[in-house]
């Protein structure tokens, strides 16, 4: 963070290249700025140093005995060496320390192909093992604490977890009993985690002594490739990355992706395993057109060729639209009903979180569950268009010219707060719901359209911090899923003989959402992945 | 241009000569074969079959441990080892804390596999082999997807997979 | 040197005087005399006293004293603490508790010059848990001297307000160590931590901190009574003053005996320790406590017990627990005791530690109970060397360095467990 008043810089020089770092920054920080790898377990970046696990030593200045880089604070023409002959000694022989009581569990760990013992034997160490198998002290195996699998005897002590639950969520639930070799990790009563922040343990840990359990035994690492993307489940927006398997198109986990600004290293529980919507038994696969209580199986032609019809009469259509939708879906939905003539647009979103003062739980989660509904108001504002709540939409119920409603980007299992909406609508109304998941309180709707969930889009969107962030697809839309493109283009021509144009978030970005809400030109591919802040809404 | 001045002599210009050559050749193959047959280098198969060395690398078996478990691990190498990628592994929990990991399915398209035996070598535990048996026609395409269960007992000969349609 | 006179001794001079643990008769004899005249002075000068006094750390580390108190900051505005490391657990060593269970109130004399020194309000004595009968006889002698005005509010009508507080340890070798000491105190696990930052700066609870060793507070009455150039005439230039040395192992008088620095080492098991039982012949002798390299018998006999003469043998004059050992106890199994200790007592925070430790003790129980292996002897010796240096406190240095001292001057008696084995 820049301030007023310049904070004069010191030079180190480390493995011969010279580098500038304020002078709080430790040796460490100062490698990692000269984009130099020190091998280390216990350094995290969102975690007090604890220096424990004695990797990260490095020679400074000549002197005879090494320092560890993370807690060796910067002075004016430093000079260390992290991978001179006495440095790599050193690391080899901590490799080595950690590396002879811990069990040869490599084929059923999950945490291989991203685990660090493996990583560094493999660049550093490369010796043979001097200890016999049957002499290794052994703990406590495989134990469920939760969501998380804790394994005592492949936990190399560095404490990352246990200054995890002290510092991030203030828990303290997870210990680390007895002395010396005995040291064991476990939870302080031996009952679960409870806590909303657990799926992080299992991204610090540097083994496979914290698994997640709804990854485990799924896949190999090394058959996952990785999207970075965000996540939807509130208005944080924290940064993700979605592993997919390439052959199958199938997604398997989601992970938090570094960003100070937004997230740091975490992610809450619920976005980083709630996407089992995406395949589970709810999920929406074809077009339902629901009459006479029975459920039948349509086609998008049929919805379109409806729903174009239906607007030859404008004024008696309200157009919903959930603020979980991007800001291209949106922007182009609304556009285009406009031209067709509708003139009622109803935000759906949770009203009683939005006028909250202090929405957050103190750590990450914002209490309103859509990502976008800052975006909706800027989107709107933008069109000069002006939208209504729950209570103008029973207004204009009221009013009683209402013959269709047509809710858009209804996402997940959890929509509870869209169910106020549905019910201000009288029976005559005829209720089309664009959805990713078919749920009981959608039983009203006359029309069931399935929708691409936030795994299968691309777009912008605006967290409530107002950041410009942008989500990309992952994986091919499942069944017969569609986005809010594909619809606006298939209900403008009544018909769904002409394939939807592939990438038109990009064309709607670049031409109509960059300029107003950035103040410059902004190419889709070049747009910053840890996002934009914008500026206060007006 | 100049025309060469070399011309092939009589004997080899006389066509017949190098005919009679040839056919010779095959007679003696052919008496060879009549008089001697021990000395033909064809094996009469399916009759005779020929002795392959123990190295020999057929349908694969999956090794079982002394308690009749299979020895599997599940730690899915020899699916990344394997270049025609025909070895699919769904991974579970084993009920026993000790062994924790073995697989729940264990299927190799034979249709797809090229017998290279990198699976062999990528297995840390010793729980893949190839085995020697190579006789593998089939009739319907899904025979030749071989389960966990086939894989466990191919060792066993007797077992013919073989359905008529 | 010959051995000092009992009238010439600093710390166990009046030592034998019955009920000295009690105020009265510890006035009688002298005391409290030094810390009255301390109040008179001014804190720098009585830093300098001790600084010309040449004083170092007696806990072990041998560091100046006077310089440690210079190190603390006056204007942060933070409390100043003062601990007094009564942890004592170094295995051969048993000197402090002579003063903690005879002659205690030096110690809150010398504590009471010491905060004066620092301008400390609050002190705290960290005694080691199994000291049980010391505790209670050093809580009746905090007593006695709250009762006198020596301690609490406004002590000598000085205006200086000083509280001490004793605690007990609850059995943990690594809370002698400064920084786990304020671990355990501050109600953590006693943990070393990392310095820097360190703890003159920011020690307990974050404040600036002094740790020192019983013996070393319990000298200061006498430095002050006397004046530090005194002292300094004691001993030789730079190790200066008297220590208490404990003689154990095979000797006919074991015990502790207050020497000057520079007395050879052969006054002490001679003279003093009546030499060898029953006439046995030196293998080795310990010269520092467990964690210091042994001296072979060529080098006892020229040895002085200085820091310098021991640092020329590769050893260490460490807290001053002398063990002698006969030529019929097998080293190995002294080593194996030796590792045994520091693998059960490391608390396991950093690796090198943690997992070496362990390591050089299932490797010595290997060799000594003849289950070694060829490359047994090269893995101690490549496995200590890797946990030297690469930790956060000592106790890997301290269990490194007897085996690397013993492996380096004794390497016959460890070849032959090993060729025992591969003859058989």
């Amino acid at each position: 963070m820049s301030t007023d008043v310049a904070v004069k810089k010191v030079s180190v020089t480390i493995d011969d290249k010279k580098v500038e770092v304020t002078p709080d920054k430790t040796v460490f920080q100062a490698a990692v700025e000269a984009g130099i790898f020190v091998p280390h377990y216990c350094y995290h970046p969102d975690l007090s140093i604890a220096g424990v696990c004695r990797m990260c030593l490095v020679e400074v200045d000549n002197a005879p005995k090494l320092q560890i880089s993370c807690n060796t604070p910067v002075r004016d023409g430093m000079v260390v060496r992290t991978s001179s002959d006495k440095a790599r000694q050193a690391q080899k022989g901590s490799l080595e320390l950690h590396l002879i009581n811990h069990p040869v569990d490599c084929p059923i760990c999950d945490k291989a192909g991203e685990c660090k013992l493996q990583d560094f034997y493999r660049e550093f160490g490369l010796y043979k093992s001097r200890v016999e198998l049957e002499d290794k002290v052994h703990k406590p195996k495989a134990k469920d604490i939760g969501t998380i699998v804790l394994d005592a005897e492949r936990c190399i002590l560095c404490t990352r977890c246990t200054r995890f639950t002290h510092e991030v969520t203030h828990t303290d639930e997870l210990v680390i009993v007895n002395r010396g070799n005995r040291s064991e990790l476990k939870t302080y009563d031996d009952g679960p985690l409870r806590n909303d922040y657990t799926g992080n343990l299992a991204d610090i840990c540097p083994v496979g002594a914290l698994t997640a359990r709804d990854f485990r035994f799924q896949q190999r690492v090394w058959f996952l490739e990785k999207k970075n993307s965000v996540c939807t489940m509130c208005a944080r927006g924290c940064n993700t990355t979605v592993s997919v398997n390439p052959k199958t198109k199938k997604l398997y986990r989601v992970e938090p992706r570094r960003n100070p600004e937004v997230n740091k290293s975490w992610i809450c529980d619920t976005g980083r395993w709630r996407y089992h919507y995406v395949y589970g038994e709810s999920r929406l696969r074809t077009p339902e057109k629901i009459s006479d209580g029975r459920v039948l199986e349509s086609t998008w032609h049929q919805a379109f060729g409806e729903m174009k019809r239906a607007l030859e009469d404008p004024s008696g259509i309200v157009i919903g639209l959930s603020t979980q939708l991007t800001n291209e879906e949106i922007l182009e939905l609304v556009l285009s009903f406009k031209e067709s003539g509708v003139k009622h647009f109803v935000r759906i979103v949770d009203e009683q979180v939005i006028e909250e003062r202090s929405p957050w739980d103190g750590v990450l989660k914002h209490r309103d569950h859509t990502p976008n509904a800052e975006g909706f108001a800027r989107m709107f504002s933008m069109m000069n268009t002006k939208f209504l709540d729950c209570a103008g939409l029973a207004a204009l119920v009221g009013e009683g010219n209402l013959r269709h409603a047509w809710f858009f980007g209804l996402e997940g299992e959890d929509v509870s707060w869209a169910s106020r909406f549905v019910e201000a609508l009288p029976e005559g109304v005829s209720l089309t719901l664009h959805a990713t998941s078919r749920l009981p309180i959608w039983e009203r709707a006359q029309w069931l359209l399935p929708a691409a969930s936030a795994f299968e889009k691309s777009g912008t969107m605006v967290n409530a911090l107002g950041r410009l962030q942008r989500l990309q697809a992952a994986i091919p839309r499942v069944s017969l899923a569609r986005d809010g493109h594909a619809v606006a283009f298939g209900v403008q021509r009544g018909a769904d003989r002409d394939a939807a144009p592939e990438a038109r978030h990009v064309d709607l970005f670049e031409k109509l959402i960059a300029a107003p809400l950035l103040g410059r030109e902004q190419v889709w591919k070049k747009l910053d992945p840890m996002g934009v802040a914008l500026k206060e809404r007006s | 241009m100049k025309r060469s001045k070399y011309r092939l002599p009589l004997s080899q210009r006389i066509y017949l000569i190098a005919i009679l050559k040839g056919m010779g050749i095959t007679a003696r193959h052919f008496f060879t074969n009549l008089l001697r047959p021990g000395r033909m280098p064809n094996v009469g198969y399916p009759e005779k079959r020929r002795n392959y060395s123990p190295r020999f690398r057929g349908l694969q078996i999956l090794t079982v441990k002394p308690n009749g478990e299979i020895r599997c691990t599940a730690c899915m190498l020899c699916a990344t080892a394997c270049p025609a990628d025909c070895i699919h592994i769904t991974a579970a929990e084993h009920p026993n804390p000790e062994v924790e990991k073995f697989p729940k399915e264990f299927n190799i398209d034979m249709l797809r596999c090229v017998f290279c035996g990198m699976c062999e070598e990528a297995c840390p535990v010793d729980a893949i082999r190839m085995g020697t048996r190579y006789e593998l026609a089939n009739f319907e395409r899904n025979q030749f997807i071989y389960t966990k269960d086939d894989l466990m007992r191919a060792g066993n000969y007797t077992q013919s997979r073989v359905t008529r349609p | 040197m010959p051995a000092l006179a009992k009238e010439k001794q600093i710390l166990l001079r009046h030592i034998d005087t019955p009920n000295l643990s009690q105020i009265s008769v510890y006035e009688e004899v002298g005391g409290y005399q030094a810390a009255k005249k301390a109040y008179g002075m001014e804190p720098a000068n009585i830093i300098e006293d001790v600084k010309a006094s040449g004083l170092r750390g007696r806990g072990g580390a041998g560091f100046p004293t006077g310089m440690k108190w210079g190190f603390v900051p006056q204007n942060t505005g933070k409390p100043i603490y003062l601990l007094c490391n009564a942890d004592e657990s170094e295995p051969g060593c048993f000197k402090d508790r002579v003063i903690i269970e005879k002659n205690p109130h030096a110690i809150i004399e010398g504590i009471l010059i010491a905060a004066r020194a620092i301008n400390s309000h609050k002190s705290y004595i960290y005694i080691r848990g199994e000291y049980a009968k010391g505790a209670r006889i050093l809580q009746m002698a905090i007593d006695e001297a709250y009762q006198r005005g020596f301690l609490g509010k406004n002590i000598l009508g000085t205006g200086f307000d000083l509280d001490l507080v004793l605690h007990r340890g609850a059995g943990a070798y690594i809370c002698g160590e400064e920084t786990g000491l304020i671990s355990s105190l501050e109600g953590k696990k006693g943990q070393p931590k990392l310095k820097p930052p360190f703890p003159a700066v920011s020690g307990y609870l974050g404040c600036p901190t002094v740790v020192n060793n019983v013996e070393t507070l319990s000298t200061l009455p006498w430095i002050l009574a006397h004046g530090g150039k005194t002292y300094a005439t004691y001993g030789t230039e730079k190790s200066a003053g008297t220590r208490l040395f404990c003689l154990s192992g095979w000797v006919n008088k074991p015990g502790v005996y207050e020497l000057e620095l520079g007395t050879p080492l052969r006054v002490l098991i001679d003279e003093l320790g009546g030499g060898l039982k029953d006439g046995a012949t030196l293998k080795a002798v310990i010269p520092g406590g467990s964690s210091t390299p042994p001296l072979t018998p060529a080098e006892v006999a020229e040895a002085t017990l200085d820091f310098e003469c021991m640092a020329k043998y590769g050893s260490f004059l460490g807290a001053g627990g002398v063990i002698v050992i006969p030529e019929h106890v097998s080293l190995l199994k002294i080593l194996e005791t030796i590792s045994e200790f520091y693998w059960d007592e490391s608390c396991g925070q950093c690796t090198p530690c943690r997992e070496g430790t362990g390591w050089l003790f299932r490797i010595l129980k290997h060799l000594h109970e003849g289950r070694g292996t060829s490359t047994d002897i090269e893995d101690l010796k490549k496995t200590a060397g890797n946990m030297m240096g690469t930790t956060i406190c000592a106790l890997a240095d301290a269990a490194a360095m007897p085996v690397l001292g013993f492996l380096k001057k004794f390497p016959d008696e460890f070849y032959a467990a090993l060729r025992e084995r591969e003859g058989q």
